[in-house]
């Protein structure tokens, strides 16, 4: 019995699996802008809705955050990075000292040599370079808001099927003449489908690479040769194989759409518009 | 009567002098020919690379040979591609590869959506393959989280579901446990029975050979024998393939499951 990938889509009773599709994707629209533009008060708010709707929707948060922490790298790395990037004129910490702290306060997590390598980096490279307040809320701001997307897209991935995404674009294509709507429809709702795939064969080459002692590998660059060539080759596989077995059924443009239903109001819809008009407003005068 | 008693005798399916070579390699199918008979249960066995899935996707038109012709109902295959698929329905090796919903219930109609069938058809069909194959319960379920055996029952639903006469299961019981095995085995006999023609490949005969009609052998790339299971039985070991235990016992071939 297969895993279920956080990208997965996952059947539940709860009211964010029922609702119209082209209702969530307005609400991830305008949630979008709220996100990109929320202060700390905001991204508190938007933190408990969606930790609340991944709690309903059946998501072990534990388990989530497990699933994530190649994700969280990423967002360390850019937390960093705009810590570094953003300065201003404010309180100002001279890195050597920033590090210093860290090595008194985290002294019992984080190795030796590590120090003493930033240390070394901090003597030679970065000793000019400046950390202050606000490079440390910009770089929590950024990477927080980061986070949030990527929530937002686990929320909408599980509790959406591909087909209902094609009815959804198909329908949001309709005014506009001259786009082949099918097409485009069929290439993102293959888009969606795709994902969770990518992360189930990421999953078993990370899997098949530890099994051989691959985590003992200090080579960065080999690491990431080691674990891109054979995940590139299955998923290509997966994607041949896809498309013979979608031609075995006679797969076409010209379909009937049983996903149509997806397009059909459930009832609650305007809840989530007004739990996004209140966002937004929320955003623009607090 | 069932619906395809009318056609019995003539030939459903005509593969003429059929070759497909893989590049310049010596790899593929060289010069097959036979015919498949409405009800018959054929099992085609033979090494792992003797072309028994290459033979098989020429069946319905996913590869186009190199030479030669497969006939349907005396329509080419190659210029009646949607009529071939809807008469051959294929069922791939790895389960998971040919899922193509987000759901049970839209896995199984994917087929009858692409033949542009009328909405309450699609769910009248999709609900009735799946009970027929006890996944209804299954059905708002990701095909992700079912086990193998599960996976190739909707397999089958989802071929079932677009009404073809010939279903051709590609080596169906590999990564099964014995459980699943039984189970798929079971889903086998009873669309036999129902009246849909058989065409299975293995290289591991025993689980099928009880309920065969016919036994077709490949070895690299050539039919090396077309004839009822028990008259070649005694030959199979001679292509890699082992012979099943109560023959080689001198014992009446039993079923595999019983």
């Amino acid at each position: 019995m297969g895993n279920l990938t956080p990208l997965s889509y996952r059947y539940d009773s709860f009211v964010l699996f029922q609702i119209d599709v082209r209702c969530k994707i307005i609400c991830i629209c305008f949630l979008s802008i709220v996100i990109a533009k929320a202060q700390f008060l905001q991204l508190y708010l938007i933190t408990a809705i969606f930790s609340w709707l991944l709690y309903r929707s059946g998501f072990n948060i534990r388990r989530l955050i497990r699933e994530l922490k190649y994700f969280f790298i990423i967002l360390i790395f850019l937390f960093i990075v705009r810590t570094i990037t953003t300065s201003s004129s404010h309180i100002s910490i001279p890195i050597f000292e920033f590090i210093n702290r860290l090595k008194y306060i985290e002294i019992d997590l984080v190795k030796i040599d590590l120090i003493g390598i930033l240390n070394y980096i901090n003597a030679n490279i970065l000793n000019h370079i400046p950390i202050d307040k606000d490079g440390l809320t910009d770089g929590c701001q950024v990477s927080w808001r980061f986070f949030l997307i990527v929530i937002m897209g686990i929320l909408f991935s599980s509790s959406t099927t591909a087909p209902a995404i094609k009815s959804a674009v198909m329908w949001f294509l309709k005014p506009f003449p001259f786009i082949p709507k099918n097409r485009v429809a069929v290439m993102v709702s293959l888009f969606v489908r795709f994902l969770p795939l990518l992360l189930e064969k990421a999953t078993e080459v990370s899997d098949a690479q530890k099994s051989r002692c691959f985590h003992l590998k200090k080579n960065p660059i080999k690491k990431i040769k080691n674990i891109t060539v054979p995940l590139i080759t299955k998923v290509f596989n997966s994607a041949d194989n896809l498309a013979i077995a979608m031609a075995s059924r006679c797969y076409n443009e010209n379909r009937t759409e049983i996903a149509e239903h997806s397009l059909l109001s459930s009832g609650y819809e305007i809840n989530f518009y007004l739990g996004t008009i209140v966002l937004v407003l929320i955003t623009l005068f607090l | 009567m069932s619906r395809f008693d009318d056609k019995i005798g003539k030939n459903i399916i005509e593969v003429k002098r059929l070759s497909h070579i893989y590049g310049s390699t010596d790899r593929g199918i060289k010069n097959i020919s036979f015919g498949v008979k409405p009800a018959e249960f054929i099992v085609v066995a033979g090494q792992n690379g003797s072309g028994k899935s290459t033979l098989f996707r020429h069946l319905n038109g996913l590869l186009s040979p190199t030479s030669g012709e497969v006939w349907i109902h005396g329509r080419t295959v190659s210029s009646n591609l949607e009529y071939a698929r809807q008469i051959v329905g294929m069922i791939f090796q790895d389960a998971d590869c040919q899922i193509v919903g987000q759901t049970v219930f839209e896995d199984a109609a994917f087929g009858p959506e692409n033949l542009r069938l009328p909405i309450g058809e699609i769910h009248k069909r999709t609900n009735n393959a799946l009970k027929e194959l006890g996944l209804l319960h299954l059905k708002e379920q990701n095909p992700a989280t079912l086990s193998g055996g599960e996976k190739r029952r909707l397999a089958i639903a989802g071929v079932l579901t677009m009404r073809p006469e010939v279903i051709v299961l590609d080596e169906p019981f590999s990564n099964l446990d014995y459980a699943g095995t039984r189970d798929l085995l079971s889903s086998i006999i009873w669309l036999h029975k129902a009246g849909h023609t058989i065409i299975l490949s293995t290289h591991d005969i025993e689980k099928v050979i009880f309920y065969a009609s016919r036994m077709i052998i490949i070895h690299q790339g050539r039919i090396v024998g077309d004839d009822k299971p028990e008259m070649l039985l005694k030959e199979v070991e001679n292509f890699g393939i082992r012979e099943p235990c109560s023959s080689k016992l001198g014992m009446n071939i039993i079923p595999w499951d019983k």
